[in-house]
């Protein structure tokens, strides 16, 4: 199989500056460190870790909306992220949305009223459609989001956590719309804290921790060392 | 692309004017109130002159069209470190962020040139053939806000601190681009009228009175070459500088933001 994407020694950090009580100082926070992958055609990885592990990072690394600050990623073709963390303007309505986030995606204008109608009727909002998004709930927000990133059919596809989306109907739905996308895509990586969704769709895990690959490989063995662990910090705090 | 620029031009006036519950007249009633202020302080409190006929009128256009310069350029400036979260999430030409403030600012001027009109009628200004120039001349202004304000764009992304700066740089330049007063009231002297033109806010105020007014500016060949070159050099230096530096906008510092 032909490699598809290459990250080498990948990482990032940043500065920021930390107000405890007394002063203010500069701190340098490591995103990532030092991350190395190879996927080839076909390829479905799973990333597995915290709240702040690093997976957003990484997703956005590769789809190159965030610079590293170390090392390089190759790409075969350029991967696409989709998410429920897509920037919504929340003054807009659901229905203006859809409309600005189409063409940001590239949709050519003789195909924005079809494709929007489409991304409308998928999403199931309803009346709200033509309410501004901030009068949404967080699940009808994220259901707005992913619609929209929903609608192109990537060669390399980043799923960020689109799976949290929606109640059990939707997320069927978004999980059939995953599968056809991922279908038409030769290479796969999701981010996301559903153990079972890795399980059944990846043939490689990844576990990050504060920035770095802990583990690498089936899917199997990954899961379980990440839940042992957890337990174990669980245990640890009883 | 272009598409997409207008699109979130319209779509940030219409994020503005939701929530009110006068909506979209507020692009009329806004110039209307700002035009009343003047004419109320200017026109029946002080009554003041500076040696100029019809003082409210020259105010009036000049505070118009500089406030259109003011509004693209600062939009123009803050447009990166604003979009933020929307440069995380879609992969676009980045150019379209600050174009898409000016576009913006040119959607409310569309309303405000059309109470421009109405209120120099109102105070006495006979209509003349000219005033179908005013359009063109703020055009060249908005080339002029998107080429500067593009390449401030990337600077204010590397220091957010600068747009501060260069808000009151902005309301310097109100003065020194005779805006309020006209600068021969200060200093009546040939060589700093010459002087003043080689600044392209001032060309392009004097071009907006000349077409409203029929005030010839005292150096008409200087305010037009200056003005038309000085907006070419800055729309393609401006868009240059951050074209080349587009890389920037994914840089992690930006994260702090």
């Amino acid at each position: 199989m032909p490699t598809a994407l290459v990250c080498r020694n990948v990482g990032v950090s940043y500065s920021s500056y930390s107000s405890s009580r007394r002063l203010r100082r500069r701190v340098e926070v490591h995103a990532l460190k030092g991350v190395d992958l190879r996927l080839n055609d076909g390829d479905s990885l799973g990333l597995i870790g915290h709240n702040g592990s690093g997976k957003s990072t990484l997703l956005q690394v590769i789809a190159g909306l965030l610079n590293p600050t170390e090392g390089e990623v190759l790409a075969r073709a350029t991967p696409r992220l989709l998410g429920v963390n897509a920037a919504l303007n929340n003054r807009l309505t659901g229905r203006q949305n859809i409309d600005i986030g189409c063409l940001a995606l590239g949709v050519p204008r003789s195909e924005i009223e079809r494709v929007a109608a489409d991304v409308a009727a998928f999403a199931e909002l309803g009346d709200f459609l033509d309410l501004p998004v901030l009068s949404y709930s967080s699940g009808m927000r994220q259901r707005l989001a992913f619609s929209i990133s929903a609608i192109v059919e990537p060669e390399i596809v980043l799923v960020d956590e689109a799976l949290a989306v929606g109640d059990r109907a939707f997320k069927a739905k978004c999980l059939a719309r995953l599968r056809e996308i991922r279908s038409a895509a030769g290479v796969v990586i999701i981010a996301t804290h559903a153990m079972n969704e890795i399980q059944e769709t990846c043939n490689r895990a990844i576990w990050l921790h504060g920035g770095e690959v802990v583990l690498d490989g089936e899917p199997e063995t990954v899961i379980d060392a990440y839940e042992h662990s957890k337990r174990a910090v669980n245990r640890s705090l009883d | 692309m272009r598409h997409f620029a207008i699109a979130l031009g319209r779509g940030s006036v219409r994020a503005s004017n939701q929530g009110r519950a006068l909506g979209v007249l507020w692009q009329f009633l806004e110039p209307v109130l700002e035009i009343a202020v003047y004419w109320i302080i200017f026109g029946l409190v002080l009554d003041v002159s500076r040696g100029v006929e019809n003082f409210v009128a020259f105010l009036t256009v000049g505070r118009i069209c500089y406030g259109f310069m003011q509004r693209s350029l600062l939009g123009a400036a803050g447009s990166m470190t604003a979009q933020v979260p929307m440069l995380r999430s879609l992969a676009f030409p980045r150019i379209v962020v600050p174009i898409a403030q000016v576009i913006r600012s040119l959607i409310l001027l569309r309303s405000e040139l059309l109470v421009l009109g109405l209120a120099v009628l109102v105070m006495g200004v006979r209509p003349r053939l000219s005033w179908l120039l005013l359009p063109l001349v703020m055009v060249v202004a908005a080339l002029l806000n998107a080429g500067l304000g593009a390449a401030l764009a990337r600077f204010v992304f590397r220091l957010p601190d600068l747009e501060r700066l260069i808000t009151h740089l902005l309301r310097l330049n109100l003065y020194a681009a005779g805006v309020i007063f006209p600068l021969n009231a200060f200093i009546d002297s040939a060589a700093v009228q010459r002087l003043a033109s080689l600044n392209p806010y001032f060309d392009i105020v004097e071009m907006a009175r000349w077409s409203m007014l029929g005030t010839r500016p005292d150096h008409p060949a200087l305010v037009i070459g200056i003005g038309l070159s000085s907006t070419v050099v800055v729309l393609v230096a401006g868009f240059a500088i951050f074209v080349s530096g587009e890389h920037e906008f994914a840089s992690s510092r930006s994260r702090i933001t």
